[in-house]
C-alpha cells in the first residue's frame, strides 16, 4: 500500500471536511438554524478524525513524529486547533464559537496543503526527542491562541450577533466569551514558556547555547511579551473587555508571524519549520 | 528621603514602568530581526544606503541584543523587576502562608448572608473546593473557616523572580562562560584557547543513510590535561554533546582536508594538512594554493556546476584556486595526484579525510537558567490554576451567615457560588 497517497487521500478529505465545516459554519451565523450548528460541529469532528489518521499515516510512513518541516508542523498547528476547538467547545458548549475559529483553522491547514509534502530524511540536529516535545507543546499553545484570538474576535463582533434575533442558540455572554478567551490565552501562555523551555534545551544540546536571538527565538519572545503584558494587566489591573480581546488578537497576530512570517521571511536556523 | 526622589524610585518598580521596558524591548527586539545581525561593516554599507548604514553602526543596532541600549533596558527591566520582588514580598509571603484575621472578616458584618441551615452544606461547598472547614470559637460564636489556596499568592511573585533569574543567568553565562571552535583529524591534538584541556581525536566517523543523507556524526574524543594525562573519554555527536565538568564538546561540522605538498625546482618544498576552504600559503607569500571545494564522487552531470553523486570517495576531484604574488592565475578541477603546475613551483593533492569541527562550550549559569524557567512555570501555574478562596460560616440560632470570596476573580468560580448562594439564601 502507498502510504503516501493514503497520508495524502486523509488528509485532502480532512481539508475537505474544515472547509465545509467552515461553510456550514458561516450558514449557521446567516441563517440562525440549531441544525446548522449540529451539521457543522458532526462535519468537524469527521475532518479531524480523518486529519488524525493522516497524522498517524505519515508518522509511521516516515518512521518518526512528522514534525520536523514547514508540512507537518503546518498540518500538525491545523490539527492543534481543532484540537483545542473541540475541547473548549464540549467545555463551555455554546453556538458560534465555530464561526470564528474554524476559518483560522482552513487558513492554517490551507497554508500546509501549499506547501511541499514529500518525505524526506531529517537532519542529525532534528532528531532529538527534545524537538518532539517541544514542536508537540508548539501545537496545542498556538492551538489555544487560535481559539482565544477566534473568540476574541466573536466578543468583539457581540454586539451585533446578539442583536439579531438567534433563536434556540445557547449563545454565551459578552462575559463569559471574554472569560473563555482569557482561560484559552492563560493556558497558550504556560505552553508558550513550556515551548520556549524545551526549545532551549534542545538548542543547547543541538548548537552549545540555549538562546541565541535567532530570529524564531526573538519573535517566540515578542509573542511571549504581548501575552505576558496582557495576562499581567488582566491579573493585577483587571483588564478585560474589548481591550482584553484586542491583545488576544494582536498575540495571535505574533504568534502566526513567528510560524510563517519568519519562516517566509526572515533568515532562521529554524525555517525548516 | 527627599519626596521627589522618593516618587521617583516608587516609579522605577511601578508596574507603568516595566510594561513601558516590556514594551520597548519587544520594539528594539522586532528591529533586530529585520536587521541582519553579526555582519561585517561592508555589509550594510553594500547592503543600505550610507544614511540608513550609518544609523545601523553608530547605534550598533548590527549587534543589537548586546548594545549599550539593548542592555541598559534589560538592567531597568531587572532593577523594576528586583524592586519590585523585594516591595512585594512581604506582603505576599504573608498572605501566601499565613491565614488572614478571622476576626477581620466577622467584623464586616456586610459581607455576609444569611443563609438557612442545610444538611447537604458539606456536599455544596465541596462543588467549590472547599473540602474541609476549621472550626474556631469567637465569644459565642462557632465560626467554621477555611483559607484555601492563599499559595496562589505567589504565583505572580514567583514569575517576576524567575524572570530575574533568567536574565542574571543568560548575563552571567555570557560574561564567565565561553564558546570557541576546534577542528582536526583522527590522531590529532587540538588545544583550547579558553581553558587548560587538550582533546585528541581518536576517531571520526559520518553515518550515511541509504539515500546518502547524514544520519549521525561521532566524534570519539579523549580529553586530556596539559600533562597529557586523560581525564574523560566519550562521544560528541550532534544533539548528544560530551559533557566534561569545565565545559562541553559539540559536534558542530564536518568537511574535508588533503595532504597537500609543494614542490619548487622539482624538490619537495613543504607539506601540509589542507583543509576546505583554507590556503597553503608558502615561499614568503610568493605562492599559495587554496583548496575551494571538494568532491569525493565527482560528477558534471549538470554542465558548468561540478557536484558529487555520493559521499563516497569513488572519483575524488578538487577545485582549487591558484595565486602567485598575491594575483589569482589560475582555477580549475585538479583529478588528486595530478600536479598542479606554476612557474618553477608544483603542489600534488592526495589522502582526502574528513575532519571534524568541534565546538567546545562553556555556560555555568546553564543549570540556573533552567531553574529560573523551571520556577517561571511554577509562578505561571499557581498565577492561574490556584485560586485563593475563604469560606467563613458563622453559626446562629435560626440561620447560619456565609461568606464565601476568592482572590482572583474567577468567574466559573463566581458562577458557582452564586448558584449555592442562591439556593442557601433566606429571601
Amino acid at each position: 500500500m502507498d502510504l503516501f497517497k493514503v497520508e495524502s487521500g486523509l488528509f485532502y478529505l480532512a481539508l475537505a471536511g474544515y472547509f465545509i465545516a467552515m461553510i456550514l459554519y458561516i450558514l449557521l451565523f446567516v441563517n440562525k438554524k440549531e441544525s446548522l450548528n449540529k451539521r457543522a460541529k458532526n462535519v468537524l469532528l469527521v475532518s479531524f478524525a480523518l486529519h488524525t489518521l493522516a497524522l498517524i499515516t505519515r508518522g509511521v510512513n516516515a518512521g518518526r513524529i512528522p514534525l520536523s518541516n514547514q508540512y507537518e508542523f503546518a498540518t500538525a498547528f491545523a490539527w492543534g486547533i481543532g484540537l483545542c476547538f473541540l475541547i473548549f467547545e464540549k467545555k463551555f458548549n455554546f453556538a458560534l464559537m465555530g464561526t470564528f475559529v474554524s476559518p483560522i483553522l482552513f487558513l492554517v491547514i490551507g497554508y500546509a496543503a501549499m506547501t511541499d509534502k514529500s518525505i524526506r530524511p531529517i537532519m542529525p540536529a532534528l532528531d532529538s526527542k527534545w524537538l518532539a516535545i517541544h514542536v508537540s507543546l508548539a501545537i496545542i499553545s498556538y492551538g489555544s491562541f487560535a481559539v482565544a484570538a477566534g473568540i476574541s474576535a466573536m466578543y468583539l463582533a457581540s454586539d451585533r450577533i446578539f442583536k439579531k434575533n438567534f433563536e434556540n442558540l445557547s449563545l454565551a455572554d459578552k462575559e463569559t466569551l471574554d472569560m473563555i478567551s482569557y482561560k484559552a490565552s492563560a493556558f497558550g501562555f504556560l505552553l508558550l514558556c513550556l515551548v520556549m523551555i524545551t526549545g532551549a534545551i534542545w538548542a543547547e544540546a543541538a548548537w552549545g547555547r540555549y538562546w541565541a536571538f535567532d530570529p524564531k527565538e526573538t519573535w517566540s519572545l515578542i509573542t511571549w511579551i504581548i501575552y505576558a503584558i496582557y495576562l499581567h494587566l488582566r491579573k493585577s489591573k483587571g483588564l478585560q473587555g474589548r481591550k482584553a480581546a484586542i491583545f488576544s488578537i494582536i498575540g495571535f497576530a505574533s504568534v502566526i508571524f513567528t510560524y510563517i512570517g519568519v519562516n517566509t521571511l526572515l533568515p532562521s536556523l529554524h525555517s525548516y519549520i | 528621603m527627599n519626596r521627589k526622589l522618593k516618587k521617583y524610585l516608587k516609579f522605577l518598580y511601578s508596574m507603568k514602568f516595566g510594561i513601558g521596558l516590556l514594551i520597548v524591548i519587544a520594539l528594539l527586539s522586532l528591529l533586530g530581526t529585520l536587521i541582519p545581525q553579526g555582519n561585517d561593516p561592508l555589509f550594510y554599507e553594500q547592503n543600505y544606503s550610507k544614511t540608513i548604514s550609518e544609523i545601523i553602526l553608530t547605534f550598533d543596532l548590527d549587534d543589537l541584543y548586546f548594545s549599550p541600549a539593548y542592555l541598559f533596558l534589560t538592567g531597568l527591566l531587572l532593577i523594576n523587576l528586583f524592586f519590585c520582588s523585594i516591595n512585594r514580598f512581604r506582603p505576599i509571603f504573608t498572605k501566601s502562608f499565613k491565614d488572614p484575621s478571622l476576626e477581620k472578616f466577622i467584623d464586616q458584618k456586610e459581607i455576609f448572608v444569611r443563609i438557612r441551615k442545610s444538611d447537604d452544606f458539606s456536599s455544596k461547598i465541596k462543588k467549590i473546593g472547599f473540602s474541609k472547614l476549621k472550626n474556631k470559637k469567637l465569644g459565642s460564636k462557632e465560626v467554621y473557616y477555611a483559607f484555601d489556596g492563599k499559595i496562589g499568592h505567589l504565583g505572580s511573585w514567583l514569575t517576576h523572580l524567575s524572570i530575574i533569574i533568567i536574565i542574571l543567568a543568560f548575563t552571567y553565562g555570557k560574561f564567565k562562560g565561553f564558546d570557541e571552535f576546534v577542528y582536526g583529524l583522527p590522531g590529532e591534538v587540538l588545544s583550547l584557547e579558553n581553558e587548560d584541556y587538550d582533546i585528541r581525536i581518536d576517531n571520526y566517523k559520518v553515518l550515511f543513510r541509504k539515500d546518502y543523507t547524514v544520519d549521525q556524526y561521532i566524534s570519539d574524543l579523549t580529553i586530556l590535561d596539559k600533562g597529557g594525562r586523560e581525564l574523560l573519554s566519550g562521544k560528541s555527536m550532534v544533539n548528544q554533546p560530551l559533557r566534561f565538568d569545565k565545559f562541553n564538546v559539540y559536534q558542530n561540522s564536518t568537511g574535508w582536508a588533503l595532504d597537500a605538498y609543494l614542490f619548487k625546482d622539482d624538490k619537495s618544498y613543504k607539506e601540509k594538512v589542507l583543509y576546505n576552504s583554507e590556503v597553503f600559503v608558502e615561499d614568503d607569500q610568493k605562492i599559495a594554493l587554496q583548496l575551494v571545494d571538494f568532491y569525493p564522487d565527482f560528477t558534471m552531470e549538470e554542465p558548468s556546476k561540478p557536484t558529487t553523486k555520493s559521499p563516497f570517495l569513488n572519483h575524488p576531484v578538487a577545485l582549487y584556486a591558484l595565486f602567485y604574488d598575491g594575483v589569482r592565475v589560475d582555477m580549475g578541477l585538479n583529478h588528486l595526484g595530478d600536479p598542479i603546475e606554476y612557474e618553477n613551483y608544483t603542489f600534488v593533492l592526495k589522502d582526502p579525510k574528513m575532519f571534524t569541527l568541534l565546538q567546545v562550550a562553556s555556560d555555568p549559569a546553564r543549570g540556573l537558567a533552567l531553574l529560573g524557567g523551571l520556577i517561571l512555570l511554577i509562578g505561571l501555574f499557581l498565577a492561574f490554576y490556584i485560586n485563593p478562596k475563604t469560606l467563613i460560616l458563622v453559626k446562629e440560632d435560626t440561620y447560619d451567615l456565609l461568606y464565601i470570596g476568592q482572590g482572583k476573580n474567577d468567574k466559573a468560580f463566581t458562577i458557582k457560588k452564586d448558584k449555592i448562594l442562591e439556593e442557601l439564601e433566606v429571601d
